[in-house]
Parts: structure tokens; C-alpha cells; sequence
């Protein structure tokens, strides 16, 4: 089956350009989010509009941003959601440029992102503007300073829906308020192995924190890779929130860094087995499915960041788990896959890749 | 028996709804009963989200607003002048239409608000920066007609006067900020 595709990088590389920047506390920390949601105060929240609607809203934006003679300073893109491939759409929810939401409602769904893939502003979503910073490593603080400085440049043009005493309203209530929420994404396999990790999920919940799996709401955590964030978006500021946030994360570090040297001090060699024996089914096995892949990846790069394997970067994580989901699998492979092809394809792929670092 | 929301249909749906220890019954025809989601509220929902959660809190609320109100209201009626949600529709989303809504449906989502946000209600971060000096414009306005009812009320016309020269003036200036249809008011 021929597809016609879209030859702009977004689809087509597997990584972010800014994923393969090295950012603080990049052995434990994997990324940092910063989402702002935005509605525009003269139309209905999107739940409500009709299609007819949806366009207006999508057209304001566009004609507002992207016309002869405006210059933003971030280069940013437009891409309609109804003009992609499915797969298309796929690769840009796995790099978490867009959220399934965007994909199911087709509602004249949008989103505007730079070329580093950065920046990235769902249009009709949930809200009528999500903007979204990503950065490397544990940087919430940076995140929030692009956030503001990129919703300062659409507050220039667009009026928001604001309230005195709620703030930035938002259609559903648990984002009213300053309608942030920050999130880093953490590699915790030390705290898994050592059964500790439900003890500090409780225990970030009762601070009000969320904690989910990799892909966002509803689903498990895949690989040892936790998602953390706040839950309230009211009556703290932007900046008390970030702070609170990034506090306890540190203290998760800490927790993970002593579980790593437990570890190593007391069971070296039966972490050094489990690694290797990990890295011997990445690069031999001939069906992989995508939770066993998760897994042995996690322990790859466990062996990175401990230094028992020195031959590989770190970014390779990424690129490995990225290269393992359905939309760039299919993305490499020029084809459609039906589920259980895609076993097959994962791991050709990723003995590829391994190979690539001998 | 009589649907007491329609007095109309026979009330087929009877049940009691236990909040915080006080207990309400309630008897409903099958429209009105589905209508405002009461058959959900305690059925089965495999497709449990934050959405239904929610939704839930909202009817909680709801049978709070009922029984503390003797002189039957009917708050399945309420509904956004602006957007149209009704109520009942609010209930079973629990998205919000428009920025509308956080005024109409203020009594309700008020407490759901401060469950949802560890006791908070008050907003404390940015305020944009065009809209941000509309705002204060209008807290201004505000006090301003405060003051003039405070002055009329004491028959100081001389100062009334004065005070009403003002709010004419900050009200022309609102009118020339807000022409691009920026209304937070």
C-alpha cells in the first residue's frame, strides 16, 4: 500500500532534535513539560462548538499568526490534523507533540510547532489553545519562562477567556486557574526492583501530585517510566507550582540515585546479569512485543547510567522505545502492520539500531 | 405517585441519596429521572473518566441545592444565557460551554471547585497583560458606583456629582479598550 507522506522531519525522525540534548539530572530525568491551556473569550469551548465553529476559530488563529509580513520569532508551523496520514498522526502523538484527543476529535484539529519540536500548540483540543514547551532533563522552570513568554505573544492578538477571581477559564474545572500543568517524565527501574515504588506513588499523591505512566492518562507505566505532575491548577501560583513540583522531584531523585548505589553495593552482579541478559534479547531476539521491548530497554539503559555498558548513548532509550510503537514502526517499514507483524518489525529495528554501536 | 420534578408522568424511578449523613428521597418518571442523570449517577459506567467523576461530584451538589432550598427551585432549569448548557447537560459532561458558564453555574461548581482544588477558589497567578488592565479598570468602576450609592443614599449630591463624572469618564475609557469585543465584565 503507497502512502503519500509529508516529507517534513516531524514525521520522519524519531527523535525530537531537542531529545538529543543533554539537560540536569538527564540519568534519572528524561524530559520536563510545561502545558498552558487558553480559551479565546468570544467563542463556545470546543465540547460545544459545531464544525461550523471549530473552522471559524481555526481560521482566527490562522489568519492571526500566519500571514505576509509576520515574523514570529519561534518559526512556528501549522499542520491541520484532517490533511495526515493516520500514521502520521501516530508519530506525532508518540513524540507527544499531540494528544489522542487532538486525533479523535477531527474537529478542525490543529497544531502549530517549531522546527526543534520544542514548542507545539494544539488548536481545538479539549481548550481552544494548549501550548506546550518540552525540554531535556529536569528544567521546569525554563519550560514555564517559554510557556509564558509564548502565551504572552498570543495574548498580544487573541482575547482570553479570564476571570478576576478564577483566572484563565478553561471548559473543564480541574484546569481553571492558571490552566498549567507541569510534568517530568522519570526513569525509576532502582526504586521498581527494590519495591519502593508504590511507597513513593502513595506518597506523591497525598501531596497532591498525579502519577501516571508514560502515555499520559489511562495507562500503565511502561518501561519503569513515570510521569509526574500537579493536580491543582487554582490558587497557587505559576511559579509556586513549579517550585513544589520540582522539590519533590528532587527528592524522588535522591531516593532513585541511593537505590541505584544499594543495589550495585549489595546484588552488582545480578544487576549486571540482568542488564546483559537485557541487552542480549534486544539484539538477538527475532519477535518482540512492545511491553517486553519497555522492558529490557529500561534495563539497557540502566546499565548506561550505572556505566556497566559503555558503548552506547543514553539517547538511545528514546530512540529504541520511540522506534518500538506502532506509528514509527510503521513509519519505517512504509506500510500499514497488523499487530502481530509489528513484533516482528520491532525487532529488526531495534537490532538495527544496536548494531549501529559495536 | 407523581414525578415531583414534571408532576406530570407517574414516578416509576424511587431513591434515596445518603450526603455527608443527610438523607433525601427522591421519586421520578423515567424521562425526567434520565433527563438529569440520576439513573447513571448509581448504575454501573464502564467508562469511568474524570469526566463521570465529575459529573458526580456535580450531582452531589445538586441534591445539596435541593434540599437546602425550600421554596422548589428548579435547578434542572438553570441554564447559560450565552451558550445555552442546560444543567442537566453540565451534569452528565462536566465540561463547561463557554467562559459564561462559570458565572451561571457559580452556586454549583463553586464547592466542586474547591474540592478539585485542595480548598482554593481564588486565583493568584498571571493575569494577562491587555486584559490584565481592563480588569483593574473594572474593580475600579466598580467601587466607584459603590462610593456614588453610598453618596446618593446620604443626599451628598455635591460629591455624588463628582464621583458620577468619574465613572462616566472610566467607562468611555473600557468602551474605547474593549472595542475589539474584549468584555470581562
Amino acid at each position: 500500500m503507497e502512502m503519500i507522506m509529508n516529507n517534513k522531519s516531524y514525521f520522519s525522525n524519531i527523535l525530537s532534535p531537542w531529545m538529543y540534548e543533554i539537560g540536569p539530572e538527564n540519568e534519572i530525568i528524561l524530559s520536563s513539560r510545561v502545558r498552558l491551556a487558553r480559551n479565546l473569550d468570544k467563542y463556545q469551548f470546543p465540547s460545544r462548538c459545531n464544525e461550523a465553529t471549530s473552522k471559524e476559530i481555526l481560521e482566527d488563529i490562522k489568519s492571526n499568526l500566519f500571514f505576509e509580513g509576520n515574523e514570529d520569532i519561534y518559526g512556528f508551523d501549522l499542520i491541520y490534523i484532517n490533511e495526515l496520514e493516520n500514521i502520521q498522526k501516530l508519530v506525532l502523538m508518540e513524540k507527544h507533540l499531540i494528544s489522542p484527543n487532538l486525533l479523535k476529535e477531527e474537529n478542525h484539529g490543529a497544531c502549530i510547532i517549531t522546527a526543534n519540536e520544542q514548542i507545539s500548540i494544539m488548536v481545538n483540543e479539549e481548550d481552544h489553545i494548549r501550548i506546550q514547551c518540552l525540554f531535556p532533563g529536569l528544567q521546569l522552570k525554563q519550560a514555564l519562562e517559554l510557556a509564558n513568554k509564548v502565551d504572552d505573544y498570543f495574548e498580544e492578538k487573541f482575547d482570553y477567556a479570564y476571570s478576576e477571581d478564577k483566572g484563565y477559564l478553561t471548559s473543564c474545572p480541574t484546569n481553571v486557574g492558571t490552566g498549567l500543568r507541569a510534568s517530568v517524565m522519570m526513569h525509576l527501574p532502582a526504586l521498581k526492583m527494590t519495591n519502593q515504588i508504590n511507597n513513593i506513588v502513595t506518597a506523591m499523591n497525598q501531596l497532591g501530585l498525579v502519577v501516571r505512566g508514560i502515555y499520559g492518562e489511562g495507562s500503565e507505566a511502561i518501561g519503569n517510566i513515570f510521569q509526574v505532575s500537579n493536580q491543582t491548577t487554582l490558587g497557587k501560583s505559576e511559579n509556586e507550582i513549579i517550585d513544589d513540583l520540582h522539590g519533590v522531584i528532587l527528592q524522588i531523585v535522591e531516593q532513585e540515585k541511593l537505590a541505584r548505589k544499594a543495589i550495585i553495593a549489595t546484588n552488582k552482579n545480578r544487576l549486571e546479569d540482568r542488564i546483559f541478559r537485557s541487552f542480549g534479547i534486544l539484539k538477538y531476539s527475532r519477535i518482540i512485543s512492545s511491553n517486553e521491548a519497555a522492558e529490557h530497554i529500561s534495563n539497557l539503559r540502566l546499565g548506561i547510567d550505572t556505566g556497566i555498558i559503555d558503548s552506547i548513548p543514553s539517547t538511545v532509550l528514546f530512540e529504541l522505545l520511540n522506534l518500538s510503537l506502532p506509528g514509527f514502526l510503521q513509519m519505517n517499514s512504509g506500510r500499514v502492520l497488523m499487530p502481530e507483524e509489528r513484533d516482528y518489525f520491532r525487532a529488526i529495528l531495534i537490532r538495527e539500531k544496536l548494531n549501529q554501536f559495536q | 405517585m407523581l414525578c415531583q420534578q414534571c408532576n406530570k408522568n407517574n414516578a416509576s424511578i424511587h431513591f434515596t441519596k445518603i450526603v455527608n449523613g443527610e438523607k433525601n428521597e427522591y421519586h421520578l418518571c423515567e424521562v425526567c429521572a434520565e433527563e438529569n442523570g440520576a439513573i447513571l449517577s448509581f448504575g454501573f459506567n464502564d467508562n469511568f473518566s474524570v469526566n463521570n467523576l465529575l459529573s458526580g461530584l456535580l450531582n452531589i451538589n445538586q441534591s445539596q441545592g435541593y434540599s437546602q432550598s425550600n421554596n422548589k427551585v428548579n435547578t434542572f432549569a438553570i441554564k447559560c444565557k450565552k451558550c445555552g448548557l442546560a444543567y442537566t447537560e453540565l451534569s452528565k459532561l462536566g465540561r463547561l460551554g463557554c467562559s459564561d458558564c462559570y458565572k451561571a453555574f457559580d452556586n454549583y461548581l463553586q464547592p466542586l471547585i474547591r474540592r478539585l482544588h485542595s480548598g482554593n477558589f481564588q486565583h493568584t497567578g498571571k493575569v494577562p497583560k491587555r486584559g490584565g488592565k481592563h480588569i483593574s479598570l473594572s474593580k475600579k468602576l466598580n467601587s466607584l458606583k459603590q462610593e456614588l450609592k453610598v453618596l446618593i443614599s446620604n443626599e451628598d449630591f455635591e460629591n455624588a456629582a463628582i464621583v458620577r463624572d468619574k465613572i462616566k469618564e472610566l467607562e468611555n475609557q473600557v468602551i474605547n479598550e474593549g472595542k475589539d469585543g474584549n468584555d470581562y465584565e
